[in-house]
Order: C-alpha cells, then sequence, then structure tokens
C-alpha cells in the first residue's frame, strides 16, 4: 500500500521532470537550429570554392596525402563534413581555414617559383614532423586527416629525390624554371619575355662602378635596324635586354660572370609608350625575377638615369656591327 | 634686351639643329665588331653569347659564343663534353672606357678569335685568328691549355 503511495506520489513528479528536460532539449534544439542561420560569411565561400588543383609537378601520391590531409584549411576549396557546417563548429572550422590560408594557400602554388614551391613543401613537412601539422583539434574531428608513417615517407622520399645535391639536379631544376608563368609582370604592366637568352649580343659592359658585368641582347627586329644603321630612333618592336652578373674575381685576378643580379628591357613603341619617351622600361631583379618599384611611377627612374643619353634615342648601348 | 633675347633664340637654334644632325648619326661600335670574315669561316658574334669575362690585367675582355648546339648543351648540363658538331668561339677584344658611362668599360679593338670544333675525335680542334684582319695563326702556342681555359667557362646563368 505504501508502495503504491510513493508510487502516487512520485509519477507526477517524474512526469514533471521529464518535460522539463524535454523543454530544454527543445529550446536548445530551437537554438542550434536559429543558430544555423547564423554562419560565418566565408563558409559559404570555401565550400563552394573552385576545386584546388593538383599541384602541378609533384607525384600523384603526394598530392594525394596533401589533399587529404591539408588543402582543407590551406587552399580555397574546402571539402567540408557534414558536421563543419553546424553552428558553432562551422566558426571554429570557418577561423582554422581563415588562418590557415593566409599563412599557405595551395591555390597560389602555380604563381611560386619551383624554389618557392620546394621552399614551402619543406616547411609544410617540418610542420606535420613536429606534430603541430594538422592541428590536434582537427584531427579529433577528421581522423582522415592525421598522415600516417607511410604517408610520412612518401613525402620524405619525395623531397629528398628534388634536393640531391649536385649538378643534374640543380640543371634539371633550371630546366623547369624556365617556364616563367610565374613571373610577375612589372608594376606598369609589361609582361617578363624570358626568350632574351635566345637573342643576339650587342654589346658587353665591364661596370668596375658597381662590380657587375652585362651583356646586351637585342630581339630580331634591333638586330634588322643595327644591320641597316638605322637605330636613331630604334624602330617600333625593337627590343633591348640588358642581363646583369656580379663579377667573379679568380685568384689570378680574372673576372667570370658570377650571381645574376637583374634583367631589365627597353621596348620600342613610339606610340604605345609615348609618355615614356615612346619606350616600355621594366627590370626584374634576382634569382626569383621580383618587378622592380614600388609604384608604377619607377619608369621616371629609367628614364631620368637615361637623360643624358637622350640624343641616342635613351640608349647607353653603342652596338657592334652585327653584319 | 630683345635683341640679345633674339641672338640667344638664334644660338640656341643653331645649337637645336646642330644637336639634330649629330643624333641622326648613327653609332655603332665598328671597330668592335667583325667587319670583313678574311679566313674566319663565319661571324662568331653572330651566335649565341653564353658567357663574359674581363682579364683587368691585360685590360681585356671576352664573350664566349657557341652555335645551337652549344646553347643546348649548357643549358641542359653542365659539364663540358660538349657533343660533336659543337662550335664555340672566344672572341676577346681590348677594353676601352664606355664614352657615356663613366665607370664602365665596353669592347674596344677585337684582338683575337679563337675557334674550338667539336668532331668525333677525342680531342676538338683549335685555331687561333688574330691581328690585323683576323688571319689565321699558324703556330698558335699553348693550345692545349687554351681549350681547356675556354670550355671550362661556365655558363652566365639566368633564372
Amino acid at each position: 500500500m505504501a508502495y503504491k503511495f510513493a508510487l502516487c506520489l512520485t509519477l507526477p513528479h517524474n512526469t514533471t521532470k521529464m518535460k522539463k528536460k524535454t523543454i530544454i532539449l527543445l529550446i536548445l534544439a530551437a537554438i542550434v537550429g536559429l543558430a544555423q542561420f547564423i554562419r560565418p560569411d566565408n563558409i559559404k565561400k570555401y565550400e563552394n570554392g573552385v576545386k584546388t588543383e593538383d599541384l602541378a609537378g609533384v607525384p600523384k601520391e603526394v598530392n594525394e596525402i596533401l589533399r587529404n590531409s591539408c588543402f582543407n584549411c590551406h587552399s580555397s576549396s574546402s571539402e567540408l563534413a557534414w558536421y563543419d557546417k553546424i553552428t558553432p563548429v562551422s566558426f571554429l572550422v570557418a577561423s582554422h581555414i581563415q588562418e590557415g590560408t593566409e599563412v599557405l594557400n595551395f591555390k597560389d602554388w602555380m604563381s611560386m617559383s619551383i624554389a618557392k614551391q620546394k621552399a614551402v613543401l619543406y616547411y609544410s613537412i617540418n610542420k606535420i614532423r613536429s606534430g603541430e601539422m594538422p592541428l590536434s583539434s582537427y584531427i579529433l574531428a577528421h581522423p582522415a586527416a592525421k598522415i600516417n608513417k607511410n604517408q610520412m615517407q612518401v613525402l620524405e622520399a619525395y623531397l629528398l629525390s628534388i634536393s640531391a645535391r649536385g649538378k643534374t639536379d640543380s640543371v634539371k631544376l633550371k630546366a623547369l624554371e624556365r617556364d616563367h608563368k610565374w613571373v610577375k609582370p612589372a608594376l606598369n604592366g609589361i609582361a617578363y619575355m624570358p626568350d632574351y637568352r635566345n637573342w643576339k649580343a650587342i654589346s658587353t659592359t665591364d661596370r668596375f662602378d658597381n662590380g657587375t658585368m652585362r651583356i646586351i641582347f637585342a630581339n630580331e627586329v634591333a638586330v634588322a635596324a643595327i644591320k641597316a644603321k638605322n637605330i636613331n630612333p630604334w624602330p617600333d618592336g625593337s627590343v633591348l635586354a640588358k642581363a646583369a652578373w656580379t663579377q667573379e674575381i679568380a685568384l689570378d685576378g680574372s673576372v667570370s660572370t658570377g650571381q645574376f643580379v637583374q634583367v631589365e628591357y627597353m621596348i620600342k613603341d613610339s606610340k604605345k609608350y609615348a609618355k615614356t619617351e615612346g619606350w616600355g622600361w621594366a627590370r626584374w631583379k634576382g634569382d626569383d625575377l621580383r618587378p622592380y618599384g614600388k609604384t608604377i611611377n619607377f619608369t621616371t627612374e629609367c628614364i631620368s638615369c637615361h637623360r643624358p643619353v637622350r640624343e641616342n634615342d635613351n640608349v647607353f648601348t653603342i652596338p657592334l656591327n652585327l653584319k | 634686351m630683345k635683341k640679345l633675347l633674339m641672338i640667344s633664340t638664334h644660338i640656341l637654334i643653331l645649337i637645336n639643329l646642330f644637336g639634330c644632325g649629330q643624333s641622326n648619326v648613327n653609332v655603332l661600335n665598328e671597330g668592335a665588331s667583325v667587319l670583313a670574315l678574311n679566313e674566319l669561316p663565319e661571324n662568331p658574334l653572330l651566335l649565341h653569347p653564353l658567357s663574359s669575362s674581363i682579364n683587368p690585367n691585360n685590360n681585356t675582355m671576352a664573350t664566349l659564343y657557341g652555335n645551337d648546339l652549344a646553347m643546348d648543351h649548357v643549358h641542359a648540363n653542365n659539364d663540358y663534353d660538349y657533343p660533336a658538331g659543337t662550335i664555340l668561339y672566344e672572341v676577346i677584344w681590348k677594353q676601352k672606357p664606355d664614352s657615356l658611362w663613366f665607370g664602365g668599360n665596353i669592347p674596344g679593338e677585337v684582338l683575337s678569335v679563337e675557334q674550338i670544333v667539336f668532331n668525333d675525335k677525342i680531342k676538338p680542334t683549335y685555331k687561333l685568328y688574330k691581328g690585323n684582319g683576323l688571319q689565321v695563326k699558324q703556330r698558335a702556342k699553348d693550345t692545349l691549355e687554351r681549350v681547356k681555359l675556354i670550355i671550362s667557362q661556365r655558363l652566365a646563368v639566368s633564372p
């Protein structure tokens, strides 16, 4: 009887408790449900982003590892799991991607020089080795992203294969670097012209004032103008390229070409470049061929330096007669 | 005052005319050019420039030229085993000061042209062209040393 009484007393109490629980759960669900309307601005961009292409010049298996473990936060396209898209997790994911792409974005792979690409891979592998990457919180939610021993060996073997000391490798790298798509145009929009090494030399200079030596190359139009002795003014279409190297001085005092310093171009088009003395001016510096100058006005510097030879159509070089 | 202004204007116009006359002269570095082939089989200056060097002790400067085979070889390899058919020319000039830039030297007169031809034989052939009109020298000295020195030059590397 006592038991029955107790049951009678407790039942209504339990029901209220359960109702309370349900209400709380419902409220929570409603909050979570409503929260889904509030999503990080950039998450949509990431989930709908164009799929980042495989990294050019990198073996398939290396690509797969990087895509699987790094691309979600280090490229402009992310393959998100369903739970990544739920608020508040989506905010965490979005901030990871934001920070990740700021540091390294594999989308920019093609615009990196070969040397830079190699540096990026070394940087990445060392982050993985130290356990910093992929982030442990990320692996917790995405266990498949963890890089296992075998995958690590694949990455290491690949990096060693492109880093062998010796001539063959550096030459191979050079061959690859001759694809110059990664070189940025000059600030005035002039595109880099990699062909100049196939042009004819119209002179050389020993610039003992600044320790450089130069070879001045001319394209076909300019060479034809030299042959016709028609270089004042130079005809439209003429291009002169002046490449400079440091002077490497041997023990006996003889000097040979050392480190590449820069290549600078003068492109004749009297109409297009009427405002800059009829020439398009451009310069790329260093092995990574950085476009020279901070603003488009860098050409005023070129012109003012060439001012003393205005009578020679602004050209310092006195060409060899290439008959 | 007006007269003075007129005179100075005239002077300015004269200077300008004189200046224009000068600027129409096409200046080429004829003295540093190979104007006549004479005994040379071809004009080396029309081949690919591979590298450049300076000898301050002698006030000379040189450019190493090569044919297509030479160019292809140095761009793909780092050794001196040029394939048969390769032709190299080392052209040496006396330096002269650059009249347009204080602080620079440019090629003056051509002192010599050395030709190295790689064929199927072990040793490449060497010829020296020297003197007025660049005549071939029959008894060139230190031939082996010169060949070694010339072919050991590395390509002026650009990215």
